[in-house]
């Protein structure tokens, strides 16, 4: 029992690395091979404090929890700063993790190769379950927060959170710092309990194990990635006794889940009673494996070695059979109970939040804060004495492509403009430009008077322009309702500590207003009764609704659409252009639309841009637009019949 | 459907374990010994021997009827000579399978690494070549309760090369390449260091580089500048045999001299003709007339040589772990303990055996100074003390 | 002294860089680091082994063809088992890092589990192998690894450069999608791809034996030689040779240097990440590499 004990207790530590990581890698998808580094800080310092200056474990944990993830942020930023691709972040983290090694052999504190022996022995089975909990309650808790969902949001698609205002570099330094928070205090853990520490321990086949659990329990999930690590510590011991073609089985694991279950074990999801089965399955093959073993073992030499594989084997498949067919039914007999249990957990929850209320309530702050979320859905008041976007000389090369030449348009407050070309005419690029996506060769764009030249897309899409795009960038493993809700996260905000503890008496009325707030959107543009569906399983026309209820969300003074009826049948473009009018006259929004449907575009839109080759060739209404010979040559050629094409002129 | 199958499943299993429980031998009962030894990994050419030395005294035991009747039964896990690794399985040894004791490691780190575990639960655990002082003693120089060695200790190693070089071999400059990531290889380096300079001698360099690394030209380049009489390599024969072809192709003539690590016959293979003239401090030689009875007992079971010393050790560490069982009348640990510190002038394979009770290191064990000479290890000198 | 550690440098460096170009090459195409290159050349290390000791004694290079040949394709297998579906799949690159990794680990073990922990040498190729240089000493096996990696690479570049495959190889590199929408068989492309840096791998394991030695974790080395490829941009042929020989210049370089008296050879690899660390900052895509700016 005692050995079991002390397995399950190496687990839990791996464990607290792995949720920690989950957060960095299963969310930002940058892979790590340096992670075993903090652990090593983490574990030193703690080590440090506790075997020359007997402090005790708990602040001494704190300390290397505090000093990696210090570390982190030293070396997260000039890394993360420069946008490395995952593959050159795997080596600059690589780097870190050998410098540190290296640094730990020849500094004196660190007594060099030899380590800190003879460790007293703080940490056990207890306590390091009890910080095994605390661990994913934590992380539960951020990833359920605007904090969580901000890296959440931009491991799905960087671009889109960058284009609802989230900065990258601060939100992924704060995941980077989280996992090293969490893998150094793994590491404090590792070294008192295993009782002696060495830099040879904190070396690459330990950060890739844990990276390894992330990406093979599933990106974006706490939970898969918890049962990868358990799986990785647990098999390999039952397996002992096979030697060394344990690692080649461990080997081969990793090349087996990545190849047959693409998203790991559970991607995206988290285990609950209706993905159960899938536990089972795993704990039952696990369980399955070990009888094997055992059986293997205790009858190779009596009954021979033949007979015996057989024999395991066939053991192997009935329990992984039993215990995979009992999970399942368990499962489904607990549903009922685990609904009224939820049900009056939930109850219990609210009666104590409700006791405390008026005490712990910062009444003041959440008063602010709930206003700002009000004033997200507030109507724009319109300045008609200026244009609200005013675009001189604008120009743009790719190599020696020119992309835009020399464009200068206005847009008027209230209008919907639209912006047409044909195919490869560069109106995406302007939208690109606009949006700062890309950085402008030269010329000036003029938002309300303020230049937005050189400004980081964040805080143009923050000063009021928000966009969709021509292909769909929704965060699609996130509800429908969480893709609106994330786009909220600047009006309202409640610290990190509140986020990580979960603060029922801020958080949660703020929480509450957002959801509130996103589905009054969602009603806008009709996607109320799809809330809770995820994302990308939403059928086409809805997604681009969402996508301009995530781009309202930001209460936008002027809203950038590029193309939202792509792919989109008559009617559904017919609903889209009433869609587009609505939310026009309801918000009193300014709009630049890219549109190769002319219906739509003539039957919206007040005024009409033309460029082609990146260039204006026209401006004026839809009427003097159909009939400018300009447009027509540049969409159908030189050579054409105007009348035939043009019947309205 | 499918509570049938549920039913018919659990049926099987439960047929399935009655049978095999039916089947089950019934075994006597045995002495559990673990042995923690390096069967895979870097220094495997070792712990294979070791294990197959620990057997043949396990079967000369039983042979002759074992320990008042009980048979040992050894329990022998891979450590991979890697710490982590070596923690997890002596917890299993303690924890799972019982041992009363423990045999190996080879390795310091790993003794080391271990020592919680096996202390904590009050099993002896005699380590067969790791030389490290504080295997036994901790750094507060209290003896560690329940860890034994049998084998000599670095300090004496490092001052056996050290007065070697000096006086057999006339040295008057050296220099040192050693492992930074390896306790091992950085203590004995050190040891050596001091024994020469307190001798009279002069160290022209100290190099060190990284677990792992193959290429050390660029430090021996710097060593060849202080043009030393001797180069001190205490690493494992891998080092020791890249170390040796890289000085050679720089054209550096000093003689080479390396530790217990180096005592692995594919050090010719693997070298080349760069080993020949090279001394090593080893803790035995196939020479040694007290162990031919031994090495041909050896040869006949595994046909083949045993890779020294470790072999040696681990047939020392079972025969007096034997004889401690015997004097205790019982498995527990304490009085294990007791009896493992008070054994004196036990014979042994290798000698006479005696414990210092202050420090649970054998007395008086001797170093051989072994040569490369001609594809073999042969005799040079033993040293009993150092002066 | 300097002399001699430059020449030590540059000895060290062509063998990274020659284990560098099998990295750029799979990743010009495929936009992914092959972590099992280290199996691979640890694997080609003992195909010569095997046919040069253990088996056959066959000379020095016959057995370099066989274990360049039999390094391709074990590479061209790693590609089918680990990466041929992940591929098809479109995943992202961590996958693939993941199931290199995984087979990097397994393919070390199945050494570890069959031939043993055993070390082995590889016959010399010269009998006297130092040529003196004024002051300096070089190594016979270095000048003749270092001529064979440049006739390799020559050879690479002619086949990249004046083949069909070669030139669809290019195009790949540009855009894997529109050669395949050509009618190029992609598959075969990477075959061929993988069967290319395989053999380089296998070259460079057999020089790694016959000047170190073979043993089943032999392919850690690699790890520097990828550094030398990111230092040289991944994806660029020539980026990868400068990047390899610039590593291990730097390394011999600092190995003999002090600070304030404090020699800095222990401190060897902090100053080698330190420099990595910083061209990544200034160049994040090394010195040589491309960027590509994502399409919206």
């Amino acid at each position: 029992m005692a050995y079991a004990q002390a397995i399950f207790t190496n687990a839990a530590i791996y464990i607290i690395a792995t949720m920690g990581l989950a957060i960095f890698t299963g969310y930002t998808g940058l892979f790590s091979l340096g992670h075993a580094a903090f652990m090593a800080i983490g574990g030193y310092t703690a080590a440090i404090l506790t075997y020359f200056f007997k402090v005790p474990l708990l602040p001494a944990l704190i300390a290397g929890v505090i000093l990696s993830v210090l570390v982190s942020v030293i070396i997260g930023y000039p890394t993360l700063r420069v946008k490395l691709r995952s593959d050159y972040f795997a080596i600059a983290t690589l780097g870190f993790g050998e410098a540190v090694k290296v640094l730990l052999e020849n500094l004196e504190i660190t007594q060099g190769a030899r380590g800190l022996p003879g460790i007293t022995k703080l940490a056990d089975p207890f306590n390091t379950f009890l910080f095994m909990i605390l661990t994913i309650w934590l992380c539960r808790n951020f990833l359920h927060s605007n904090y969580g969902r901000k890296i959440i949001a931009i491991g799905q698609d960087p671009v889109a959170a960058e284009m609802i205002g989230i900065r990258l570099l601060p939100n992924q330094m704060l995941s980077l710092a989280i996992s090293a928070g969490f893998a150094g205090l793994s590491g404090g853990l590792l070294a008192h309990y295993i009782t002696f520490i060495q830099p040879a321990i904190f070396n690459m086949d330990l950060s890739s194990l844990i990276t390894a659990g992330v990406v093979c329990g599933g990106m974006g999930s706490l939970t898969g990635p918890f049962v990868a690590v358990a799986l990785f510590i647990v098999i390999p011991e039952l397996f002992r006794g096979l030697a060394l073609w344990r690692l080649v089985m461990y080997g081969a694991l990793l090349v087996v889940i990545i190849n047959f279950r693409p998203k790991g074990l559970f991607g995206y999801e988290e285990i609950n009673l209706n993905n159960a089965p899938k536990l089972f399955t795993i704990i039952g093959i696990t369980v399955g494996l070990t009888v094997a073993a055992s059986i293997y073992n205790e009858y190779a030499s009596y009954w021979g070695r033949f007979p015996s594989v057989l024999a395991a084997l066939a053991a192997a498949v009935a329990i992984s059979f039993i215990v995979s067919y009992a999970g399942r039914w368990l499962s489904s007999a607990l549903k009922p109970f685990s609904a009224k249990f939820s049900k009056s957990m939930s109850a219990f929850y609210a009666r104590y939040v409700a006791a405390f209320q008026k005490a712990f309530t910062p009444t003041r702050r959440l008063e602010v804060q709930l206003n700002a979320l009000k004033e997200r859905l507030a109507v724009v008041r319109l300045d008609h004495s200026q244009p609200v976007l005013k675009i001189e000389h604008l120009s743009k090369k790719f190599g020696g492509v020119v992309a835009v030449n020399d464009l200068s348009f206005e847009v008027r407050p209230g209008e919907i403009l639209g912006l047409i070309g044909p195919n490869g005419s560069g109106k995406t690029t302007v939208f690109n430009l606009i949006s700062g996506v890309y950085p402008i060769d030269s010329g000036d764009i003029l938002f309300e008077k303020k230049n937005l030249v050189g400004q980081p897309p964040t805080a143009i899409v923050l000063s009021g322009i928000s966009r969709t795009f021509q292909n769909i960038r929704l965060f699609g493993s996130m509800t429908v309702l969480e893709n609106v809700q994330t786009a909220l996260h600047t009006a309202s905000n409640y610290s990190l500590l509140e986020a990580f503890i979960q603060w029922p008496w801020s958080v949660n009325p703020m929480e509450q207003r957002q959801r509130e707030q996103a589905l009054e959107l969602l009603k806008l543009v009709d996607l109320e009764e799809y809330a809770d569906r995820v994302a990308k399983t939403l059928p086409y026309g809805l997604q681009r609704k969402l996508e301009i209820a995530r781009a309202l969300a930001l209460n936008p003074r002027l809203l950038l659409l590029d193309e939202p009826a792509a792919g989109m049948n008559p009617k559904e473009s017919l609903e889209l252009v009433d869609l587009i009018a609505r939310i026009h006259k309801l918000r009193n929004l300014t709009i630049i639309l890219i549109e190769h449907h002319m219906d739509v575009v003539m039957n919206i839109c007040e005024r009409i841009v033309v460029i082609n080759f990146g260039s204006k060739i026209a401006e004026g209404t839809p009427q003097e637009i159909q009939c400018n010979p300009a447009v027509l040559e540049a969409y159908l050629g030189d050579k054409v019949e105007v009348e035939e094409y043009a019947p309205l002129c | 459907m499918k509570s049938r199958i549920l039913i018919t499943l659990i049926l099987v299993a439960v047929l399935l374990s009655s049978l095999l429980s039916a089947c089950k031998p019934a075994e006597p009962e045995t002495i559990k010994i673990g042995n923690l030894v390096a069967l895979t990994g870097p220094s495997a050419t070792w712990g294979q021997s070791e294990n197959n030395a620990l057997m043949l005294a396990v079967d000369k035991i039983n042979a002759a009827g074992g320990i008042d009747g009980k048979k040992i039964e050894i329990i022998a896990y891979d450590s991979r000579a890697d710490k982590l690794e070596a923690v997890n399985v002596v917890k299993r040894m303690v924890e799972q399978d019982k041992v009363v004791a423990i045999i190996g490691p080879g390795q310091s780190g790993v003794a080391n690494a271990v020592r919680e575990v096996n202390n904590s639960a009050k099993v002896p655990l005699i380590a067969t070549t790791a030389t490290n002082p504080k295997v036994t003693v901790a750094d507060d120089g209290t003896v560690v309760p329940f860890t034994f060695r049998v084998c000599f200790i670095d300090p004496f190693q490092g001052t056996v090369a050290g007065q070697f070089a000096l006086k057999d071999l006339g040295a008057k400059k050296a220099a040192t390449l050693y492992d930074i990531g390896d306790e091992y290889s950085q203590f004995l380096s050190k040891y050596f260091v001091e024994a020469f300079e307190k001798g009279g001698g002069t160290i022209t360099a100290s190099e060190a580089f990284r677990s792992g690394e193959l290429d050390f030209r660029a430090q021996l380049g710097k060593i060849k500048e202080g043009n030393p009489d001797v180069i001190f390599i205490p690493t494992m024969q891998k080092e020791a045999a890249l170390a040796a072809k890289q000085a050679r192709d720089l054209g550096i003539t000093a003689t080479l001299i390396g530790g217990d690590g180096w005592g692995s016959p594919d050090i010719f293979d693997l070298a080349g003709p760069a080993i020949e003239g090279a001394y090593f401090v080893n803790l035995a030689a196939m020479e040694d007339p007290t162990i031919q009875d031994f090495l041909k007992d050896y040869r006949a079971k595994y046909g083949a040589d045993p890779v020294l010393p470790n072999p040696l050790m681990s047939y020392d560490a079972m025969l007096w772990l034997a004889d401690a069982i015997k004097r205790a009348g019982s498995t527990d640990g304490t009085a294990l303990r007791d009896a493992l510190a008070a054994t004196k002038d036990l014979q042994v394979l290798t000698g006479i055996l005696t414990i210092d009770p202050s420090n649970h290191n054998p007395l008086n064990k001797p170093a051989v100074i072994q040569q490369c000479k001609d594809g073999k290890f042969t005799y040079v000198k033993t040293f009993v003390t150092t002066d | 002294m300097i002399f001699q550690t430059i020449i030590t440098g540059l000895s060290i460096g062509s063998i990274y860089a020659l284990m560098a170009v099998g990295y750029s090459l799979v990743f010009s195409v495929l936009n992914f680091s092959n972590f099992a290159h280290g199996a691979v050349i640890t694997l080609g290390a003992y195909v010569a082994w095997a046919v040069m000791v253990n088996i056959f004694q066959l000379p020095f290079l016959p057995a370099l063809l066989i274990s360049m040949l039999g390094a391709g394709i074990i590479a061209f297998l790693v590609e089918r088992i680990a990466y041929s579906s992940l591929r098809h799949r479109r995943a992202p690159s961590l996958y693939f890092m993941i199931s290199a990794m995984g087979m990097a680990i397994a393919l070390q073990n199945v050494l570890y589990a069959t031939i043993g922990a055993n070390l082995y040498a590889l016959p010399p190729v010269f009998a006297q192998d130092s040529i003196q240089l004024g002051t300096a000493v070089i190594s016979k096996m270095d000048l003749f690894a270092f001529g064979f990696s440049i006739l390799a690479i020559a050879l690479l570049t002619f086949i990249l450069n004046f083949t069909r495959v070669g030139t669809a190889i290019r195009a790949a590199s540009h855009d894997a999608e529109m050669v395949s929408v050509l009618g190029v068989n992609l598959d075969m492309l990477v075959a061929v791809l993988f069967l290319l840096a395989g053999a380089l791998g296998g070259m460079a394991g057999v020089f790694m034996g016959v000047k170190y030695m073979v043993y089943p974790s032999m392919g850690w080395i690699t790890n520097k030689a990828y550094i030398g490829a990111v230092i040289g941009g991944l994806g660029s042929l020539p980026g990868a040779i400068v990047g390899g020989i610039l590593l291990g210049l730097v390394e011999a370089l600092i190995s003999v240097s002090t600070i304030g008296g404090v020699p800095l050879s222990t401190y060897r690899d902090v100053f080698s990440f330190g420099l990595l660390a910083l061209l990544l900052i200034v160049r994040p895509t090394g010195l040589f590499g491309r960027h590509v700016e994502e399409k919206l």
